[in-house]
């Protein structure tokens, strides 16, 4: 799994530039799944069928990673560039990213006056580049897309720090589900989806086309045990706290019915739970109101630092979330339609 | 009268914040005796007055859900700390009672340091404001749990003459018309009585329930702000000067048009309000949704605090246009629509 | 109930016949000399041998006042006796004689100015809502109370008024305990704006002790820190060692703290130099040794406060057995 994990965080795949992430996934889960299939937003869909009758379940993580697009390229060859996802400017500034498939550049600022709030639009990109005409060789133009470079790496214990935990983590985590499920009622659609990052647009497609009767959205969140976060009053969710499940968000709130179900399951296999209100949506938020009303569960990783370029996680939350996951596909025909 | 009285004293007891309003849905099922009713997974009630399985539906719709908030935490003495789902003022909070809906319902106060010892007068956040049931936290977390709903505490009381306050009028009032309606009305086109879910947190019942009833219309009806003091009188319509039309580019005009016609006809009070925008309700949702649609309001003043106040004889002028309305439809005007 | 019965009852400073008359028909069989004053006062003897002590408890509660009747049904208040202003908007009000039920309006975030929305509340905005009222129903000085029905959940109670309705009761079970001391019960009006009713009861009165029972505030609040939670609720009697009418008479409060020790009955400080109390009048009529002993209850002067079964229990048996220890002798 943390082959897989690596491959997957390395890969590059900013909101609508997923390609390399979907050829990834189809490459992996080749002879896996019944059938692969890739839509116009850039979706990736793979299908098992069950082995007995049952409801059409879909789980979907989005597989897209905050990055950027270069915007402008001045003569001297310093390339600006835009936010794709929310970033802060300040944990930008100093960063290594790689422009298209593998040009390095670093990430510095202009002259500001001091006490000026730091923003986006005074960051630049150097390459190296003597001048303009170097990257038009290199075939970095407008539009270009920026990711950071990849930096997987273990840390302490069973913690792991590298840049797009959120959301290949979770992209993970539904990949060796859907691998490891064998007994399993219905049809499970796995959906790798896209353009989550810039609202959730990837998965409301797939929910509309797939109509599911049930679905799970895998995502990441915040953890809030680092020193500036603690708040004690706060719904502390923490790494290595297992897997956690939303009850609110901006955008989705979780049914009681649905609520009753997953923990049951959870106690059930003996899964610790972690609850998760917080702000923001997830792929929950666009599936839930598809087609008549779907069941839905936003079950997340606790994540520190997230949108960075050193994001870390536990990697024994994904475990527990692959065994919960597992547990909900095969008990998907004990839920109340 | 009486009966509308009634069914809001029921409607305004039951908790349902968003995405938790199955007490409410439960409560007019009761309230009325519909042939056929469903409910989806995004907590909506549909109930269908049946002429003709072929004749055309009409979906009337009301949301059920109110402001409030989930426990979000409880501290070590028992305190529990709220999550709001709506934008909630946290000034009309101190002071006031909450109905804490776990396995149990407890009441709990929201108070604040007595006079004494505090006298600052700051707006608190939302976020730190205790709700105090009195039990001890191990007591407490038998009956309660994190991501429980909470509404306010604030039973049904006639204020002088017809007018009435409440929390929840907004829009439990809405749902009470429907009730009545559906107890005085026949048609020989079908009706749904569309009871809809999550409209406060930006309309999510609505938009999933439509594609389940494939309406050849819709009027929603929900509650806008009534007079008060303070407030530009053009902003707010009169309590007690009948049901409010909408017009602007979200409704259609063949129905508000229709529905202005009938109450002059029939001597309903009522009066007209522009939304030059997108309406802030359901209607918008149902527009979206490809279906053509009116609004009818009600005026509530106080809207969102633990005390909203109404009048009654809105409500049954309302159920008396929407009636008049139904019974005047005939097959030309349900084709108007597509005319232009 | 009587605790519910009282807690329900409405009475402002001014406007305590209410009360009064439930008192009354509480303790009329119980008492050897019953008078009122010109004040409104409620003076209730027991006769016995041995030093005679004065027990106090006020009858009026916070609330508030009619002062104009503007257009349809919205009328113009002020408060009598302190309340926090940010209590207010929304809070659901009895009005006058004829119990009309009205809220006090605050206009939906919708319609308000980015300045209103970030400003706290101001009394002097607020008006009341009672929908439509006739020119007789409502006149200038109603009174106006909190209109909030008392519950018990567990080991508490809510309600309104449990200042000082608490020691109303805490006085009416020793009239009934008939321990055959001389004690005289009296039963205050006009607390809350300062303590007038005793002033005028003090003069009335001859008495070696004088012992106010109160319900006070309980601090165990989460904004406050832990040292300054005192007292709490739910740790039995909180005792006066001073407010800010009183250095209670230190031989009379040892000597109560000696009868809860003797009885099994916790007890704690009040936070010194807070609030003020019918003692603090007594004490200034011919130096009368003058102490206080209350139930601690959260949220006193708003529409709700909290109370403890127990603490309510234990305050009325410290005060008996205080009563008992003072005439037995310090």
């Amino acid at each position: 799994m943390e082959q897989l994990l690596r491959k997957l965080c390395n890969a590059k795949g900013v909101s609508g530039n997923e390609s390399n992430v979907a050829s990834l996934i189809k490459k992996e889960m080749k002879g896996v799944a019944d059938s692969i299939e890739s839509d116009s937003i850039g979706n990736v869909m793979m299908t098992k069928k069950g082995t007995r009758p049952g409801p059409t379940m879909l789980i979907s993580a989005h597989m897209d990673e905050v990055g950027g697009m270069v915007r402008y390229i001045d003569e001297k060859g310093f390339i600006f560039f835009d936010s794709i996802g929310h970033q802060s400017p300040s944990e930008l500034l100093g960063s290594r990213v790689h422009i298209g498939p593998s040009v390095t550049g670093i990430i510095q600022i202009r002259d500001i006056p001091k006490n000026e709030k730091l923003e986006l639009k005074d960051l630049y990109i150097d390459v190296g580049a003597k001048n303009k005409e170097d990257l038009e060789d290199l075939n970095i133009k407008i539009g270009s897309p920026i990711t950071r470079m990849p930096s997987f790496e273990k840390l302490l214990g069973s913690r792991y720090v590298s840049k797009s935990f959120d959301n290949r983590a979770g992209l993970c985590a539904m990949l060796e589900a859907f691998q490891k499920v064998i007994s399993f009622p219905g049809t499970l659609i796995a959906v790798a989806s896209s353009q989550e990052e810039v609202g959730t647009r990837g998965a409301k497609v797939a929910a509309q086309m797939q109509k599911p009767d049930i679905a799970i959205a895998v995502d990441v969140t915040f953890a809030y045990d680092t020193p500036q976060k603690k708040e004690a009053r706060d719904i502390n969710t923490v790494l290595g706290g297992g897997p956690a499940m939303t009850l609110k968000d901006d955008k989705y709130i979780l049914s009681p019915k649905m609520r009753e179900f997953i923990e049951g399951i959870a106690k059930s296999h003996k899964i610790t739970l972690q609850y998760d209100i917080s702000k923001g949506g997830t792929d929950a938020s666009p599936i839930h109101t598809a087609n008549g009303g779907i069941p839905t569960v936003a079950l997340l990783i606790p994540l520190r630092y997230m949108h960075t370029g050193n994001e870390i996680i536990d990697i024994n939350d994904i475990k527990s979330l692959i065994d919960l996951l597992v547990a909900i596909i095969e008990e998907a025909d004990t839920y109340e339609y | 009268m009486t009966s509308l009285f009634e069914y809001l004293k029921i409607l305004t007891e039951q908790s349902g914040v968003p995405g938790h309003e199955h007490n409410v849905s439960d409560a007019i099922l009761k309230i009325c005796d519909f042939t056929s009713h469903m409910t989806d997974p995004m907590g909506n009630l549909i109930c269908i007055k049946e002429a003709d399985k072929n004749a055309p539906t009409i979906l009337l719709d009301a949301h059920m859900d109110e402001i409030g908030g989930l426990v979000r935490h409880i501290d070590d003495d028992g305190y529990i700390f709220l999550e709001p789902i709506c934008k909630i003022d946290p000034r009309i909070m101190t002071g006031k009672q909450a109905l804490i809906n776990g396995k149990k319902e407890l009441i709990g106060t929201i108070g604040v340091p007595p006079p004494h010892i505090c006298k600052e007068n700051k707006i608190p956040k939302f976020q730190d404001l205790p709700i105090d049931t009195g039990l001890a936290k191990e007591e407490l977390e038998r009956f309660v749990r994190i991501g429980d709903p909470v509404t306010f505490h604030s039973p049904l009381r006639s204020l002088g003459g017809t007018k009435i306050c409440s929390k929840a009028l907004d829009n439990r009032a809405g749902c009470a018309v429907l009730c009545h309606l559906s107890k005085i009305i026949d048609s020989q086109y079908n009706i749904a009585f569309l009871f809809s879910s999550q409209e406060e947190v930006g309309a999510r019942g609505v938009q999933s329930a439509i594609a389940l009833c494939s309406p050849v219309f819709a009027i929603s009806i929900d509650a806008t702000h009534g007079d008060m003091k303070g407030v530009d009188k053009n902003k707010t319509r009169v309590l007690g000067s009948g049901p409010i039309i909408g017009v602007g580019p979200n409704i259609h005009n063949t129905i508000s048009d229709r529905l202005r016609k009938i109450a002059e006809r029939k001597n309903i009070s009522h009066t007209i309000k522009a939304y030059p925008a997108a309406t802030p309700t359901n209607l918008r949702t149902i527009q979206e949704s490809g279906v053509p649609g009116a609004l009818l309001s009600l005026p509530v003043r106080y809207m969102h605090t633990p005390s909203e106040v109404a009048d009654i004889r809105d409500m049954e002028a309302s159920a008396m246009l929407l009636k008049s309305f139904i019974s005047s439809l005939d097959a030309p005007f349900l084709e108007e629509f597509s005319c232009y | 109930m009587l605790l519910k019965e009282l807690s329900n009852a409405r009475g402002i400073a001014g406007y305590e016949n209410d009360v009064r008359s439930i008192i009354k028909d509480n303790i009329l069989d119980y008492c050897d000399k019953m008078r009122t004053d010109a004040m409104g006062n409620l003076y209730a003897t027991q006769s016995g041998s041995g030093p005679s002590i004065c027990l106090l408890a006020h009858m009026d509660e916070v609330g508030m006042m009619a002062t104009a009747i503007e257009e349809n049904g919205i009328i113009d208040f002020d408060t009598v006796g302190g309340i926090r202003d940010d209590l207010l908007p929304g809070a659901v009000v009895s009005i006058g004689e004829k119990r009309l039920s009205g809220v006090v309006g605050f206009p939906p975030l919708h319609l308000q100015s980015k300045e209103k929305k970030d400003s706290p509340v101001k009394k002097s905005e607020l008006r009341i809502d009672c929908g439509d009222i006739g020119p007789e129903d409502v006149q200038i000085g109603d009174m106006i109370t909190f209109e909030t029905s008392f519950r018990s959940q567990g080991d508490i109670y809510m309600g309104k008024a449990f200042d000082d309705r608490i020691g109303c009761v805490c006085l009416i079970e020793m009239l009934k305990a008939q321990l055959g001391i001389p004690i005289t019960c009296i039963f205050t009006v006009q607390e809350e704006i300062g303590t007038r009713g005793a002033m005028v009861a003090r003069t009335k009165v001859n008495c070696d002790y004088a012992i106010a029972c109160e319900g006070t505030f309980a601090l165990d609040f989460p904004g406050l820190a832990k040292e300054e939670r005192m007292p709490v609720m739910g740790n039995g009697p909180a005792i006066t060692i001073s407010d800010n009418t009183l250095i209670a008479d230190k031989l009379l409060r040892e000597s109560i703290e000696a009868a809860a020790y003797e009885n099994d009955i916790p007890y704690q400080y009040k936070k010194p130099f807070a609030g003020g109390t019918d003692a603090g009048a007594f004490h200034l009529e011919n130096g009368t040794p003058s102490g206080v002993i209350a139930t601690a209850c959260r949220y006193i002067h708003s529409p709700c406060a909290v109370a403890s079964k127990k603490d309510i229990n234990y305050t009325s048996k410290l005060i008996m057995a205080a009563s008992l220890r003072l005439v037995e002798g310090i």
